[in-house]
């Protein structure tokens, strides 16, 4: 089997992937959302991890309730990108700046 | 009735006059003014001659009483305390104070009614009475009190009522000045009697009267020899502690009696209507200093060098004074630099060690200077408030009465034997001329040659004022004797102006009436005198004998053909001694050195304050440069804020990096 | 020879790590949510080998099913001019890639270190009863409250998505402000103070 620390490097993989999207794309602001929905991802396979090579159960719970929050987080976001395309007709990450000054 | 029950009234009836015309005066009228304080004061003058017969006749020991105890700082053992004292001098004080006070009080009852200046309808004269009722009180207060705080509060309240009194004509400029002037002069005198409280608390521990002396008495070597050094001022120096206590008072002294160079505020004091000029500054305020150094004389005989300085600033204000009142011609400044000189003459007394002398001369001075002042009053009224004595002249013929006073005080302010001034002011200069301090040949001369210039400036007032043609002004008025309340004053004046000195000669100098207050220091100089002269009626006797009779004479003289006989040789006169006459004129610089000096340099400092302190240090400096570096960083700051969101992030997630770098470093490698 | 938990596990991961990076990258939104499908799918496999079953059969069904069906279901709505989305390479790039690999070493290196124990032991994933039971188990006597929370989150996650986009139709902020540029007003752009000689009156 697997140790854990592999397990553990893959999350870490997924969690700088999911950072770095964060910041390094220019295009458009759903490659955002994503990359959060990645690093959400990636936390959760963290736990997963911990609770077999621990053999504790609390880690999947928790699990549970990441992902339920991340839904409903997900869906807000939509809707919080829906308003923003209809006021500026373009979702390009640099037309938002909005907050500047 | 009992000394408590006496001097209690004494003190609050003219409280109580003051307090109800004051307040109640603008409803009730101007009868009700002048009927309830003359009640008052008379009552209070009623209650001084029964303590003054009780003290003197009946022979009563001297009374102390502490009233209420005010302050206790239980810590430092020190306690403030409310009290009365009443022993021969302090009933004799009382008695002059509520006497003059009550005469004054009359005659303001003619003076002031006649006000043609201010016709409307106002309270003046209810405000007059109740102020010059609560200076009653506020001189009782002073007189009365047993310990150094209460004398200093009677002191202030004086201070402050003089104040008030001589403002009375608060719509005029000159007189807001002057009593601006008069109030901040004293100001600087009582900084110095403050010192000198404090002084005599740190080193005596209480500020009771009985307890300070009883404890120099007991322990005199050890209080002689205690030094005081001011490392900030002077340096190392070491001053004798005594010394430094004596000097201190005496500053006070000479703020409130006016000596040089606190001497400025007396003649603007003239200001102020005549009554208070009789009863403020010439019998009663002025000559608190004196009564303060007699009452204190056990510190001040512990050091020559403060009773040197009291003599020769004694004796250098007199004459000087005096020969500033040569060159006056207003009838009132006349009377106020002779009362300037006559205070001079009362503490070089009192720096000869003739505390007795000092304040016999207070006693007579009292009565003839405040009848000088209401005759002054007297002649001003009836020529319709003209005041400059070139305007007047041939009064005589009009006036009678008013002559025949005002020659019967300038003959006792002379010193002309027989008279009561003569008996103070013989006293005076026999003294001086025993002491043997540092100075005391200097004073004597001084003294002697203000003999002549006392008779000299009295008797050109006197001549020049009632003698020679009349003047334009005078046809014109055609004066005559003013109210009868005006005559009655002046009578009830002149009497013991001329024959008190002789009822009590012979008992102050020569008997034992104030051993009980005075009779321990062998200075004193009726002791001494006592060795020479059996009793006053061989003083007379001896006078032609003596410097003083001869001086005086020859001062009536002199002014008699100047201003009489030949007035062209007063022109001459004046011509070849023009200079001295415009250095007289000037005051010898004093207002206008204190003008440039205090005056405009106060002005100057503050203006310096203001503009580089205020204006260019707090106000540029400080809160508007704060304000514009605070707006100058935020604008840079601002620039931070692009706006972009992936900044945001950026900076974001660098902050986590860093945080998890420190986290690592701390729990991993460390550990 | 690997066994086959770890061939399975090699695999899934390098599936999920390439899709992962073909979501940072890629131009097309369609593609790069699909492509997260992938991952997802990908983690769920590994979950599956880690004795998470009904969370791995969880993440397809309501992660993948209806949270990236949304995501879908938007981006196919917003009329998103594909050819006005140009390649940007940003200048950040170097200095990002550089922060990213710090991330991972400092992680890997917290991995690195002592594997922690278990505080609480009692419950085990056993194979008796099955995973779906006893996380039943737990989750309804000890984290019952959470549960009913996490309940009233979604719930207030439907509103405010309702409230959103519905409301306030009428009511649409100007598309003209630029509050940076407000903010950014000095006197000398609105006022100009003109010398001017004095008439004689």
């Amino acid at each position: 089997m697997v140790e854990l620390i592999d397990v553990l490097i893959f999350s870490a993989l997924l969690l700088m992937i999911g950072i770095g999207g964060i910041f390094l794309n220019r295009k458009n602001l759903i490659i955002i959302l994503l990359c959060i929905e990645l690093i959400l991802l990636a936390v959760n396979t963290n736990f997963i991890a911990f609770a077999y090579f621990l053999n504790d159960l609390n880690g999947q719970i928790f699990v549970f309730f990441i992902l339920t929050v991340a839904a409903a987080e997900a869906a807000i976001g939509l809707a919080i990108l829906l308003l923003l395309f209809r006021n500026k007709g373009s979702l390009a990450v640099d037309d938002i700046s909005e907050l500047k000054g | 009735m009992d000394l408590l029950t006496l001097s209690l009234l004494t003190l609050l009836l003219p409280l109580l006059g003051a307090l109800a015309v004051g307040l109640l005066g603008r409803r009730l009228g101007r009868d009700f003014a002048y009927v309830m304080t003359i009640a008052c004061v008379g009552g209070a003058t009623a209650c001084a001659a029964l303590t003054f017969v009780q003290i003197n006749f009946l022979k009563v020991p001297p009374f102390e009483v502490s009233l209420y105890k005010w302050l206790d700082f239980g810590v430092l053992g020190y306690q403030f305390e409310v009290g009365i004292l009443i022993d021969a001098l302090s009933s004799t004080m009382m008695l002059v104070v509520t006497f003059v006070s009550l005469i004054v009080h009359i005659y303001t009852v003619g003076y002031m009614d006649y006000d043609e200046d201010y016709p409307e309808e106002n309270p003046y004269y209810q405000r007059f009475f109740s102020y010059i009722s609560l200076f009653t009180f506020a001189m009782l207060a002073l007189v009365m009190s047993n310990n150094f705080l209460q004398l200093f509060f009677g002191w202030e309240a004086v201070g402050l009522v003089s104040y008030l009194l001589i403002g009375f004509y608060m719509k005029r400029e000159s007189a807001v000045q002057a009593n601006l002037k008069a109030f901040l002069i004293n100001r600087v005198g009582d900084l110095g009697f403050l010192l000198g409280i404090a002084l005599v608390l740190m080193v005596f521990g209480t500020l009771n009267y009985g307890e300070v002396f009883a404890y120099l008495n007991e322990n005199t070597e050890q209080v002689q020899s205690l030094q005081l050094s001011i490392p900030w001022v002077f340096g190392d120096v070491q001053w004798q502690m005594v010394t430094v206590i004596a000097i201190c008072l005496f500053i006070g002294a000479m703020g409130k009696s006016a000596q040089m160079p606190l001497h400025t505020w007396l003649p603007e004091s003239m200001e102020g209507p005549t009554p208070i000029s009789a009863l403020i500054h010439a019998a009663t305020m002025v000559t608190a200093g004196i009564y303060m150094v007699a009452r204190l004389h056990p510190l001040f005989l512990q050091s020559e060098v403060a009773l040197s300085m009291i003599l020769i600033v004694g004796a250098t204000t007199a004459f000087m004074m005096g020969l500033l009142g040569i060159v006056q011609n207003d009838i009132k400044r006349v009377v106020a630099y002779s009362t300037l000189s006559q205070l001079g003459y009362m503490v070089a007394a009192l720096g000869a060690s003739a505390f007795v002398g000092g304040f016999f001369h207070v006693f007579t001075h009292a009565f003839f200077k405040a009848l000088l002042f209401l005759a002054a009053g007297s002649v001003i009224v009836a020529l319709h408030h003209i005041q400059d004595i070139r305007q007047m002249g041939g009064l005589r013929k009009y006036m009678p009465i008013t002559y025949w006073c005002m020659l019967l005080g300038s003959l006792s302010l002379i010193g002309t034997p027989g008279f009561s001034g003569f008996f103070s002011k013989d006293l005076i200069l026999l003294s001086v001329a025993d002491s043997e301090i540092f100075g005391a040949g200097y004073a004597h001369i001084l003294l002697m040659a203000g003999v002549f210039v006392t008779a000299f400036y009295s008797f050109r007032m006197f001549f020049v004022v009632f003698h020679g043609k009349p003047s334009d002004e005078v046809l014109k008025y055609q004066p005559k004797e003013s109210f009868h309340s005006i005559n009655f004053s002046l009578f009830a004046l002149v009497l013991p102006s001329v024959f008190i000195g002789w009822l009590v000669v012979d008992s102050w100098i020569f008997g034992d009436y104030f051993t009980s207050v005075m009779g321990e220091g062998d200075e004193s100089g009726g002791k001494h005198l006592a060795e020479n002269y059996a009793n006053g009626l061989a003083l007379i006797l001896h006078s032609p004998f003596s410097m003083p009779f001869y001086l005086a004479f020859a001062g009536v003289a002199l002014a008699w053909l100047l201003y009489c006989k030949s007035p062209d040789l007063l022109e001459k006169m004046s011509n070849r001694f023009a200079k001295v006459h415009q250095i007289l004129l000037d005051g010898y610089g004093f207002d206008r050195f204190n003008q440039w000096f205090f005056v405009r340099g106060s002005v100057r400092l503050g203006e310096l304050l203001w503009r580089y302190g205020d204006v260019n240090i707090i106000d540029d400096g400080i809160i508007n440069r704060g304000a514009k570096w605070v707006g100058g960083i935020a604008s840079k700051v601002r620039l931070m804020q692009s706006g972009l969101i992936y900044h945001y992030a950026f900076t974001l997630i660098i902050g986590v990096m860093l945080l998890l770098g420190w986290l690592v470093y701390k729990n991993i490698v460390v550990s | 020879m690997l066994a086959f938990p770890e061939l399975f596990f090699y695999l899934f991961a390098t599936i999920a790590v390439l899709s992962a990076v073909g979501v940072v990258v890629s131009s097309n939104p369609v593609k790069a949510t699909l492509l997260l499908v992938l991952t997802f799918a990908a983690c769920a496999g590994i979950w599956l080998l880690l004795r998470a079953e009904f969370l791995a059969i969880m993440l397809i069904l309501v992660y993948v099913g209806a949270v990236m069906v949304l995501f879908l279901f938007v981006v196919m709505m917003l009329d998103i001019n594909l050819t006005s989305l140009k390649q940007r390479v940003s200048s950040y790039l170097p200095l990002g890639v550089m922060v990213m690999l710090v991330i991972f070493a400092e992680l890997t290196w917290v991995f690195l270190s002592d594997t922690p124990t278990s505080v609480s032991s009692d419950k085990i994933s056993s194979e008796n009863v099955g995973n779906t039971l006893l996380l039943g188990e737990l989750m309804f006597t000890e984290h019952l409250y959470s549960f009913e929370l996490a309940a009233l989150i979604l719930l207030v996650a439907m509103i405010l998505a309702l409230v959103l986009t519905l409301g306030n139709f009428n009511q649409t902020p100007s598309k003209n402000l630029d509050v940076a540029k407000q903010v950014r007003v000095s006197s000398k752009d609105r006022l100009k103070i003109i010398k001017m000689e004095s008439e004689d009156g």
